[in-house]
Order: structure tokens, then C-alpha cells, then sequence
């Protein structure tokens, strides 16, 4: 079986918030080659041998709290996006916070960057607009933070929304990165400096 | 705790020297954390040097060293004000001539501490790779790549130095980067903080297996991390977490700034690196997928979870698990294992799990807690009888099997799972007598249902959604996937098949300590057939869509079997 693409890794999502619905809907982004694939393997009748399958640990324990597909957003320079976020509780929550700050952009005025809600039910949605607007080519971020608050405590989740503008590529490509060195065993580096003292006296 | 240090035997002043020693210097350490108790380091100095080698040499030591992040335990942040230096250990340290040839390699002490022999008055410097390598038995090869530059390795570099004299003293440190309201410098650090919690780590698995050999482990750490799912060369990796395809291991890390960092999250790298001994020492037969406190998960999931944040509790010493985020890295997460209060507790929840795995290995008396086997039973029967049986690992497998291997300690692991309500006395790995149902009556127990292999028919649903307890979720909750077991007296052809209502999809999947076949057809009715040895097998079966994004819902099949025994 392929488990790569059958055995998916959660795909936590982006977000936002401020309406309120309720839907059975979790929707996994597709977007890193790990999700839900629709294609699969013939049944088989060979001799049974064990399979090697890829394995993806779940990452970090999250909250209650599931990103129904937000996607990428694509805004050209300059321009006004909304960054449109839904959340769905999976279980009761009597409290969520949601913070929001960005990277490469600006949120706009009135649009909220930090709010609650409170007394969640398990199965509803929760739905936040971000207006931002991206403020350099290439790849800007609308980054939240979620805290809920319960019995057990505070428990943080975040997540980076990504905004293209223009051709993030090109972007991608031009952004500078550490030098290489390849060292004598064919061991490619990138060297940082150090901070060392100056030779000092020889020991007694 | 990684600062409560071991005794360090002194080193001669050949213990650490370059290359030709190299193999007797690794075994020398080996034998040293082995025998250290699982928590390396030690703030010994260097041997004073008396004999620097032969006329006309010099002896140049020193310590190589990181700048440690804490965390603050009342706002679960990070503390850039009580930044403590740390030694580097076990690292491979190389001595670079002044056009950049290597002279010597070795590898740091479990202080930190290293020695060179060069000619009297060269001209040198040194470089500290984020690397943990050694070879033969006991073997590791733990690397902290850059995955948004081309995988390359971390390393400090040290600027030029004559070595002149008989002998001279030379450290080499990796600063934070910090300078005062964020990285303004290079991250220098943060691979070597990462690379620390694995070595700490290790010494815990060598006193269990002084031979281990630890399969080659790539840890992806860059700035650019962030919690985005998309190009891993770009950063966007998700989140923090652990992946293996075929005998290639990969750790990835979050490091970006102000958003989400882990290098400081000593947990994190623990609870990661726990995946990673399950999956290559032990096995896991986790799904991924997402998971978080209060969910009832498939038993895998959560098993493969609360080991881990059991796991890291044990390996650091600490109960407490922070993760820090945010601006300034100044908010966060806390998950105490020690809390034995738990949101819908039980066999599936991953909640339940890490309180109980951690209450085997400590010392406190909590509660039920009145036992302490310590960190080597616990991970001999993760990589021993859990790791063979027939049973998904789960916690009912993996508790079934450290009582077969610590039966003096039966009665109180099983007080303590009772405690987790999960069942205890008279189960199996099998799950056999467990009554937990998470309030589903229906479609949650028995966890295995027997699947008879002449022609009966036996029915069972799969389940998926958002409305508990009527379903738990999709792709790796509880009773998206259910489980039969069978057992065969003789080699033969076993055929099984699923038959589910118009529209359905059943998958099957044959396990045996391991995948062994998978069936999964577009259809409303599958088929699995194979040639199997006699014995026990387990048959996993699920409604397609409800392990996707758009879950059909309770979906019942009827699953029936034949063997042939020619």
C-alpha cells in the first residue's frame, strides 16, 4: 500500500474567525503530498510479506480545535486580501483566544487582532476575517495563535497563513541563504561563527 | 534533568585526541555514558597537561559550548535573561589548518572538552560539527540539517590561532544569536541544543542497550520553519514532527522566530525522538494524523502520543512538557504527564496514556502510583515483547507485556491503568474484558472482534464525524478503523471479505507485527486473499470516506472469512 498518500499526516491548517455555524466538515489541506489521495491499489493476492510503510508521527499535541481548509491566499502588491479563517471545536471550549500578527504585510485597520470567544460547543464553527494588506513581493504571513483554557489548563497552537504576491518563486530564489562549504568528506556545511577565545598561555 | 551530571572519569591526555585514536576514544565514551546513569555531561575540566607529546608539538584543549535557552515554567516562555552555557557533547570537533584542510577530527567529551596535538606554531582553527557520530557497537549518526538550504550540516567555526608553546587552551561557544528583543545575530545555538537532547537520550537507551546500534537519524532544523503545511525547502513544514520512509529518518523541527520555535523545547525534540525509537527500535503502528488532549483516538495514535510525552518526561527527568510560541516566544503550552486528571479518559486517549506509561517509570507516589521500574524496562519491552506480539501496539499490549516481564510489579501497573480507566486485571493484549466505550455503546467495543474462518458472517461499523460520542472525528479517531482477529492451525489460503451498503467503501488491512497486506479497492465490497503461516493475524477494516475529509458517516459491513488448507 502506499501509505504515503493513503496514511496522511494531519494537515494543520490555517485559520480565522468570527461567524458561527455548525458543520461536520474537516478539510485537510493538500498541499504538502502527504494527504488524502484518491487513487488506490488493487486489491492483491500475493503471498504475504510485510510491508515497509512510511511513518509520520502526528507532531505536537494541538487543541481541540480543528482548521477547516484555509488554503493560500494570492494578493497582488499593495492590494487589500481577506485572509478568511474557520475553526471547528471538537470538543466543548469554554474559552479561545485568537491572536493574529503578520509577517511581509499589515493588518488593516478594524480588522481584529485579538479576540475571544467563549462557551463553544463541540461540533461548531467559528469564523474570523482578516484584512490585511502584503506590503513586499514574495511570500507574506498572517501568523495566529490560539489558546483555549479548561480544567486542564492553557493549551497554544499556532499556525502561518501564507499570502503570495507576485511570483514567489522568483522570490524564493533571490532570498539570501547561509554559504556552503563542502568539507573533505564530501559533507556539505554551513559554517557558523563561532564565538572563541584567543589562544591563551600555555597551562602550568 | 540534562544539568544533573555524572561523575566524568578524568581523561587521560590522549582520551580525546584526534583521528588515529578515534575508535578507542568513541568506546571510551560509549563505556562512559553507559556507565554514567543516563545523564552525561559534568562540568569536569580538562586534564591539566603535563606531557604534551612529542618535542616540537602542541597540545592544544578546550571546551566547545552552546548557549542554552530555559523556559520559565509560570508563563511557559522563554527565559534570553538566564541564558546558560552548556557544554557540547559528543559532537565530532575537526582542527582546520589556516587554508581550511583538515588536520584532526574527534569528538567532544561528555563535558565538552576536547584535544588536539598539532606542530608547534601552526596555524589553526577549529570547527564543531552538529553531528553525533560513532561507529561499531554501540553505533549512532544524528545530524541537524538545514532543510531550507539544501540539507546542509550545522557547524560553528572558530577563527585563526597559532598554536604555539608546549600547550594552549582554546573554547570554541555557539551563541543564542539573541541580542536583546530578538535574533539579531546567527541561531548558532539552536542545532546544538537539539543535538544535546538526543545525546541525553541516547545515555538513557545505553544503559537499557550498551550495543545499540541507532539507525542513521537526519534532524531538519531551520529559522524558517514555521507552522505552515507546503514546501519543507521552504520552511513550511506544519509543524514539529517525525517521519520515516523506508531506513531514512527525518526529525523536523520548528524554528521560526516570534512564530514558533522548539529548539529550546527540550520536550519536543524528546517526544519526537521517542517516535523515533518507537518506529526503528520497537514498532509503531500509529496513522499520524492530528491529535490533542481530550480526543478519543484510535488506540495506536494514542498510544504512540502519550509514549511520547511519557517518554520525554522520562529521558529529561522532567514531568513537564512546555512549548513555547508567539512573539518573543513568550506564550505557550504545558502538558504535565504527572496530571493524572484526564479529559475523557481511557485506552484511546493519549491523555490517559502518558500518565500511565510515566507513572511506571517514577520515583514520585502519586495517587495509584506506588511503583518505579525506571527508564530499562520500560524500554526493553517497548523494543522487546510490544514490539513482536500479534496485538496492535496500543496500551492494553504494551501493558500486558511489561506486567509478562515485570510480574512483581503487575498489581501495581494494573492500579494504575485502572486508574485511566482502562482494564487491567484478566486483559490481554488483546484488550480482553475492557468495558470502556467512550460512551458509544455501539460501535467501540469489543476493540477486537473475532472473525471466524469458516464462512460466518460477523458485522461491525465504522464510524466518522464530529458529534461525539457518535463519532469522534475522521482519519485516526476512535472507531473510524475497527479491528478483527483470527487465528489458522495451519499453513493456507485465507479469504476475507468486507460487504458494506451501496456507496460504501470497505479497506481491509492484514497485520501481523506489521502490515502485511492491503486491500483496497474502489467498491462496495473487498476481498483480501493470501497465503499465511498458521497463527494469529489481526484484519483492520474501514469505511473509506470516513478516513478522509468528507466522512460518510456509520457505515456497517459484514465481514466474513474462509481458509483453505491444502
Amino acid at each position: 500500500m502506499n501509505r504515503q498518500t493513503r496514511w496522511q499526516p494531519l494537515c494543520r491548517t490555517a485559520v480565522a474567525v468570527l461567524l458561527i455555524g455548525v458543520s461536520t466538515v474537516w478539510v485537510a489541506a493538500d498541499v504538502d503530498g502527504l494527504s488524502e489521495n484518491s487513487a488506490k491499489r488493487p486489491c492483491s493476492d500475493a503471498a504475504a510479506t510485510k510491508l515497509t510503510s512510511p511513518v509520520r508521527s502526528p507532531g505536537k499535541a494541538s487543541i481541540p480545535v480543528k482548521f477547516v481548509n484555509p488554503g493560500r491566499f494570492k494578493a497582488n502588491l499593495g492590494e487589500q486580501v481577506v485572509v478568511s479563517l474557520t475553526l471547528l471545536a471538537t470538543e466543548k471550549i469554554a474559552q479561545l483566544q485568537v491572536q493574529a500578527t503578520t509577517e511581509n504585510a499589515r493588518i488593516v485597520v478594524g480588522s481584529v487582532s485579538d479576540t475571544s470567544f467563549y462557551n463553544i460547543p463541540a461540533g461548531e464553527q467559528v469564523t474570523l476575517d482578516y484584512t490585511v494588506q502584503p506590503q513586499t513581493d514574495g511570500l507574506s504571513y498572517v501568523n495566529v495563535f490560539l489558546s483555549t483554557h479548561s480544567g486542564q489548563g492553557k493549551r497554544m497552537a499556532s499556525y502561518s497563513i501564507p499570502v503570495e504576491v507576485g511570483d514567489i518563486r522568483g522570490a524564493v530564489a533571490t532570498k539570501s541563504v547561509p554559504d556552503l562549504v563542502v568539507a573533505e568528506d564530501g559533507v556539505v556545511l554551513e559554517i557558523m561563527r563561532a564565538r572563541d577565545t584567543s589562544p591563551t598561555p600555555p597551562r602550568p | 534533568m540534562f544539568d544533573r551530571q555524572p561523575v566524568t572519569t578524568k581523561s587521560t591526555p590522549r582520551q580525546f585526541a584526534g583521528s588515529t585514536c578515534r575508535k578507542v576514544l568513541l568506546l571510551t565514551v560509549l563505556v562512559t555514558l553507559a556507565a554514567c546513569g543516563g545523564s552525561g555531561g559534568g562540568d569536569a575540566t580538562p586534564t591539566p597537561v603535563t606531557d604534551p607529546g612529542a618535542a616540537g608539538d602542541t597540545l592544544i584543549t578546550g571546551k566547545a559550548t552552546y548557549d542554552l535557552v530555559p523556559q520559565v515554567n509560570f508563563d511557559n516562555s522563554l527565559n534570553y535573561n538566564s541564558i546558560r552555557v552548556q557544554p557540547i557533547r559528543g559532537a565530532t570537533v575537526e582542527l582546520l589548518n589556516s587554508a581550511g584542510s583538515l588536520l584532526e577530527r574527534a569528538t567532544t567529551s561528555a563535558s565538552g572538552d576536547y584535544q588536539f596535538t598539532v606542530a608547534d606554531g601552526a596555524n589553526v582553527r577549529l570547527r564543531v560539527r552538529a553531528e553525533l557520530l560513532a561507529a561499531g557497537s554501540p553505533a549512532w549518526d544524528v545530524k541537524v540539517i538545514n532543510n531550507t538550504n539544501n540539507g546542509s550540516l550545522y557547524a560553528i567555526e572558530g577563527g585563526e590561532f597559532t598554536a604555539a608553546g608546549a600547550a594552549v587552551t582554546h573554547d570554541i561557544h555557539a551563541p543564542s544569536g539573541w541580542t536583546g528583543s530578538g535574533y539579531g545575530q546567527t541561531r548558532a545555538a539552536a542545532p546544538f541544543a537539539v543535538l544535546d537532547v538526543i545525546y541525553t537520550g541516547m545515555q538513557k537507551v545505553l544503559m537499557a542497550s550498551p550495543g545499540v546500534v541507532f539507525p542513521p537519524l537526519s534532524i531538519n532544523w531551520s529559522p524558517d520553519n514555521r507552522p505552515t503545511q507546503g514546501d519543507e525547502a521552504r520552511g513550511e513544514i506544519g509543524t514539529s514532527f517525525y517521519r520515516n520512509v523506508g531506513d531514512d529518518s527525518h526529525i523536523f523541527l520548528l524554528g521560526k522566530e516570534n512564530v514558533d520555535t522548539d529548539e529550546y523545547d527540550r520536550h519536543i525534540v524528546a517526544h519526537e525522538w521517542t517516535h523515533y525509537l518507537e518506529n526503528r527500535l520497537g514498532r509503531s503502528d500509529s496513522l499520524g494524523g492530528g491529535h490533542s488532549s481530550g480526543d478519543r483516538l484510535d488506540p495506536r495514535v494514542a498510544f504512540g502520543e502519550g509514549l511520547g510525552y511519557a517518554f520525554a518526561g522520562a529521558i529529561l527527568d522532567n514531568p513537564n512538557t512546555i512549548d513555547t510560541l508567539g512573539p518573543g516566544q513568550e506564550q505557550g503550552s504545558n502538558i504535565n504527564v504527572e496530571d493524572n486528571s484526564i479529559l475523557n479518559p481511557g485506552w484511546y486517549n493519549e491523555g490517559s496514556v502518558q500518565a500511565a506509561i510515566y507513572d511506571f517509570y517514577d520515583s514520585a507516589v502519586d495517587g495509584p502510583d506506588t511503583v518505579e521500574l525506571g527508564f530499562v524496562p520500560l524500554f526493553d519491552v517497548l523494543t522487546g515483547q510490544f514490539a513482536d506480539g500479534v496485538a496492535l501496539t496500543t496500551i492494553h499490549a504494551y501493558a500486558t507485556a511489561l506486567k509478562l516481564a515485570n510480574p512483581a510489579a503487575a498489581v501495581a501497573i494494573d492500579a494504575i491503568i485502572e486508574n485511566q480507566h482502562i482494564a487491567s486485571e484478566n486483559t490481554d493484549a488483546f484488550a480482553r474484558n475492557e468495558t470502556n466505550d467512550a460512551d458509544n455503546a455501539n460501535d467501540v467495543l469489543p476493540i477486537y472482534t473475532a472473525l471466524p474462518l469458516d464462512g460466518r458472517t460477523v458485522n461491525l461499523c465504522s464510524i466518522g464525524g464530529n458529534l461525539p460520542p457518535a463519532s469522534f472525528g475522521t482519519y485516526n479517531k476512535l472507531s473510524n478503523r475497527r479491528f478483527l482477529h483470527f487465528e489458522t492451525m495451519a499453513p493456507g489460503t485465507v479469504s476475507i471479505t468486507a460487504t458494506g451498503p451501496n456507496g460504501s467503501d470497505p479497506d481491509l488491512i492484514l497485520h501481523r507485527a506489521g502490515i502485511l497486506q492491503v486491500a483496497e479497492s474502489v467498491s462496495a465490497t473487498e476481498t483480501l486473499s493470501t497465503v499465511l503461516e498458521a497463527g494469529r493475524y489481526v484484519i483492520e477494516i474501514y469505511e473509506y470516506s470516513n478516513v478522509t475529509d468528507n466522512p460518510r458517516g456509520r457505515t456497517c459491513f459484514g465481514i466474513s472469512a474462509t481458509v483453505n488448507q491444502e
